[in-house]
């Protein structure tokens, strides 16, 4: 009650009101985007489950690999702060403010009756669940820290050069997560950038070029005479048994799955569309984000603000729209490659059954995403015209969007003119060129590298623009990719770099492996339209029961049981169909294509509920519907969250001050923040964590992370006894210091400012914590630290533990959960009676 | 400049900015020279898979008209 009266949140009854309503109208929409996905199975098998030439994703694994390192260097400052016994949470306190549902079962050994380590298997078993598998909350010492920054040096390096490629990518995904889910003090966006996109790349056969292990294989089967080379049979294509080699030859580059480095692909659209439409505050609407975002003084490079006099109502309200709008619309180029690899693919076209459950599914979807906005119109703030009139909007826009589709498919534009000049050739406007152009890469993913230019040049955001730029080599080709190197190389050589011979001869570049070989699959099976449906029939059934029934066991038994039924439809399906004769080269057979492709559903619907918007008009199912996926993403690591400067920037510079007393009432100020000089380098080159987790301690970041404020001061007190004999101070206060940036309409008028002089002038600070070293649990140097830097020792009883009672909790627990257990077996025996 | 209100960091930051934006620009046009130069001469021709053999009908022998002779009768 009291907490209920604390939350300042303001919840709209009326919209929670209609979410029951939003969510059935959720539902229908995704069952009519699944029927679409039923009724184009082919295209869906044929966009995801192909092979493919390895070239793409082996330069993604190169370069996302350096930006993975630097991602973790870029944190050496503060690798004791954060993930040491020396800094602000040793391993016991880390376990339970990060990890104590997993560390339930797991006791710190300070108390009589409570050992250190698991208290049982159950306790062992509680942390094997997850998610933060992390080596650092058993062992922290700086000594064991460094030896684990070493191991995940080597295994990155090693992915980096694809040396044991497979396993390197594993190695690398569980140090780097072992290391970041020890403290979650210094993430930003950027940590949810690589856990997600190396989540994907470790699940590709990334090693399969323009690595030390290809070039191993490569050396081996030319010693063999078992190598088709650029020369030979093949022409490194590889090539099937003859007189002159029964064996057949191998290819230079194999196929691999296509799935993993389109995944990647839309993962960057995802992040794209979910930090667009969340950007929907007054600043953002009003052109002005750009300006505050820039004029926040812990990212720009260099000072934004006489920039900002003079384009902050003009140019830079452009900018933000072109940022809003390229964000909101960059998963277009999705539509622009997936119709052209189906065009290239040449699919056939849909039967007409298909055909007809294709467009009405597809209007289904059009009317129930129109029902959508209509319910919700009323709890939002939206333009001033009735609900109706949107339904109308949307459905015409969508409906226009179809006819101009069949236009582009049917009757293409064929453009003979161009302002009264005649063309040389005809241009033939029609889908291929449509998604060449409008949906193309060459204007989206130019869009993509300009923005991130433009963030990277003006503002210094640490590892997030390199990750996302290096996602950039997952929307080329291998073809691409190879004739690019090629070209470079072409070039370079001329102006007397050397290179290797095929680059300066520009030779043609060596062709992926010949889908023709045997070892590709071409078989024909495939699940009918019946299975597919059935299969939505049990996913539908599933949640029905949940929301209907809510039995006491867990709904998702009749998920479990749908796909069983699936996978007989299909084993069956797989003996009886041919091997050969589809054009398609598969990356698998059909029992590993129907596993990926199941997954592929199951992680594309996670996703996608896991990122509905936290709004009141959801707000009765998605808490729960977040739950069903929780365990999986969570543990995949793939659990996200995109709302970056969203609704709003912030609009006020926020910076920490911390104050240490000492025992002699001296105030020393540790000038912790951009408000003293030196911390403000300019042009600022190296990002430093320290900004951002100053903002999170003292309250410039969304959330809830006051807690942090207690831990912070306790480890200054430790770190001031560190390094001053071994005495503590009397007391730290943290201080929150900010002052407002002026509208950009002022500083057009006025001039620019400087930001010095602002928050000298219009500053405000307010201490936000006080503690007490001497009192405060864990406020003073603990002796095992004191023994390592040879400090005078604390007597018996100085030292405040924080003593959890972690062995009573766990007894307990298990105590009320018999309880429970046999209450409810009562029960059902009286029932049974 | 004093009148201006422009200080020598501001023209660094001008300079280096209009060199960004004008080095962008070359680059994207070289990109797009690039990429239509590509799709217009891909020097290495796609691996396509076999043609399949495909199941045909068989045609029915056309009898023999009138004015076709026996082979044997054209030599005797």
């Amino acid at each position: 009650m009291l907490l209920a009266l604390l939350d300042d949140t303001v919840v709209n009854a009326d919209a929670v009101a209609l979410s029951p309503t939003m969510g059935w109208l959720l539902l229908a929409a995704a069952v009519f985007a699944a029927l679409i996905f039923i009724a184009g199975s082919e295209r869906w098998r044929r966009w995801w489950l192909t092979a493919e030439d390895p070239r793409s994703i082996a330069v993604f694994r190169i370069v996302f690999s350096v930006f993975v390192i630097a991602n973790i260097n870029g944190m050496w400052e503060y690798f004791e702060f954060l993930y040491t016994d020396e800094g602000i949470f040793p391993a016991d306190v880390a376990r339970q403010v990060f990890a104590s549902q997993q560390f339930a079962g797991f006791g710190d050994g300070m108390v009589e009756g409570e050992p250190y380590g698991f208290f049982d298997a159950a306790g062992f078993w509680q942390f094997l669940q997850g998610p933060k598998w992390s080596l650092l909350y058993f062992w922290d010492s700086p000594a064991f820290f460094w030896a684990h920054l070493a191991a995940f040096h080597v295994a990155a390096i090693s992915l980096l050069l694809g040396f044991r490629t497979r396993i390197a990518g594993i190695l690398t995904w569980f140090l780097m997560n072992s290391i970041l889910v020890r403290n979650h003090l210094g993430w930003e966006g950027t940590e949810l950038v690589y856990r997600c996109m190396l989540a994907y790349l470790i699940l590709a056969r990334s090693g399969h070029a323009y690595s030390i292990d290809n070039w191993l294989r490569c050396r081996k089967l030319r010693k063999q005479g078992l190598l088709s080379e650029r020369d030979g049979p093949g022409g490194g294509a590889g090539a099937p048994p003859s007189e002159e080699h029964p064996k057949g030859l191998e290819p230079i580059f194999r196929l691999i799955p296509s799935w993993p480095r389109k995944l990647i692909m839309l993962q960057l659209a995802t992040i794209y569309l979910t930090t667009g439409t969340l950007k929907t505050g007054s600043v953002w609407m009003s052109g002005d984000s750009l300006y505050y975002a820039l004029n926040l003084d812990h990212f720009y490079r260099v000072p934004p603000q006489y920039l900002s006099s003079l384009a902050g109502t003009t140019v830079f309200r452009g900018m933000t729209y072109a940022v809003k709008i390229g964000q909101t619309g960059f998963a277009l180029i999705l539509i622009g490659l997936i119709t052209r690899e189906l065009i290239k693919q040449k699919v056939p076209p849909l039967s007409t059954v298909r055909a007809w459950m294709m467009r009405l599914s597809f209007a289904g979807l059009i009317v129930s995403t129109a029902a959508l906005g209509m319910v919700a119109w009323p709890v939002h703030f939206t333009p001033k015209v009735p609900a109706w009139s949107f339904g109308v909007f949307w459905i015409v826009l969508w409906g226009g969007i179809w006819l101009m589709w069949r236009k582009l498919t049917y009757e293409p534009w064929r453009v003979r003119k161009v302002f009264g000049r005649s063309l040389s050739h005809e241009a033939v406007l029609d889908r291929e060129w449509f998604c060449r152009w409008i949906l193309g890469r060459r204007v989206l993913l130019v869009w993509h590298l300009a923005f991130h230019a433009h963030i990277f040049t003006l503002m210094n955001v640490g590892q997030f623009q390199t990750g996302m730029l290096s996602v950039t080599f997952a929307f080329l080709h291998g073809r691409e990719i190879a004739t690019l190197l090629r070209d470079i190389g072409y070039r370079l050589s001329r102006v007397g770099i050397p290179m290797p011979r095929h680059a300066k001869l520009r030779l043609p570049i060596i062709p992926e492996a010949n889908p023709n070989l045997k070892a590709v699959a071409h078989d024909k099976a495939r699940l009918s339209m019946g299975v597919l449906l059935l299969g939505l029939v049990g996913v539908l059934a599933g949640i029905i029961v949940r929301v209907k029934v809510a039995p006491e066991w867990d709904f998702r038994w009749i998920w479990v049981a749908t796909a069983a039924v699936v996978v007989v439809f299909a084993w069956r399906e797989r003996g009886k169909a041919e091997r050969e004769g589809h054009p398609t080269a598969w990356a698998y057979g059909p029992m590993g294509r129907l596993f990926v492709s199941g997954l592929l559903a199951w992680h594309l619907t996670a996703v996608a509920t896991w990122l509905l918007p936290d709004k009141d008009c959801l707000s009765t199912f998605r808490p729960e519907a977040r739950n069903a996926f929780a365990f999986w993403l969570t543990r995949t690591t793939t659990d996200q969250g995109w709302g970056m400067f969203a609704p709003n920037p912030p609009r006020s510079n926020v910076f920490m001050k911390v104050l240490v007393t000492d025992k002699e009432g001296n105030v020393w100020d540790l000038r912790t923040d951009l408000y003293a000089e030196e911390q403000m380098p300019l042009p600022w080159i190296w990002n430093t964590r320290l900004r951002k987790m100053n903002r999170r301690i003292i309250g410039g970041e969304s959330g809830p992370s006051d807690w942090y404020r207690k831990w912070y001061a306790r480890y200054e007190c430790r770190q001031w006894a560190r390094e001053h004999g071994g005495q503590s101070p009397a007391k730290v206060e943290l201080v929150k210091v900010w002052y407002q940036i002026p509208s950009p309409e002022q500083t057009r008028q006025h001039g620019y400012y400087d930001p010095r002089e602002l928050l000298e002038r219009t500053g405000s600070e307010r201490v936000s914590y006080t503690e007490n070293c001497d009192r405060a649990v864990m406020g003073q140097l603990p002796n095992w630290i004191r023994e390592r830097d040879g400090l005078p020792l604390l007597e018996e009883g100085e030292y405040r533990p924080w003593i959890k009672q972690r062995h009573d909790k766990w007894v307990r627990r298990h105590e009320i959960e018999a309880q429970k257990k046999a209450r409810a077996e009562a029960r059902k025996q009286a029932k049974a009676e | 400049m004093l009148l201006l209100g422009m200080r020598l960091l501001d023209f660094a930051i001008f300079g280096t900015l209009g060199t960004l934006w004008l080095g962008g620009a070359v680059f994207v046009v070289l990109l797009w020279r690039w990429v239509i130069r590509f799709e217009r001469g891909d020097d290495v021709p796609p691996v396509k898979p076999e043609p399949m053999a495909q199941a045909v009908r068989p045609e029915p022998t056309r009898p023999p008209t009138r004015h076709q002779k026996p082979l044997v009768a054209a030599h005797s």
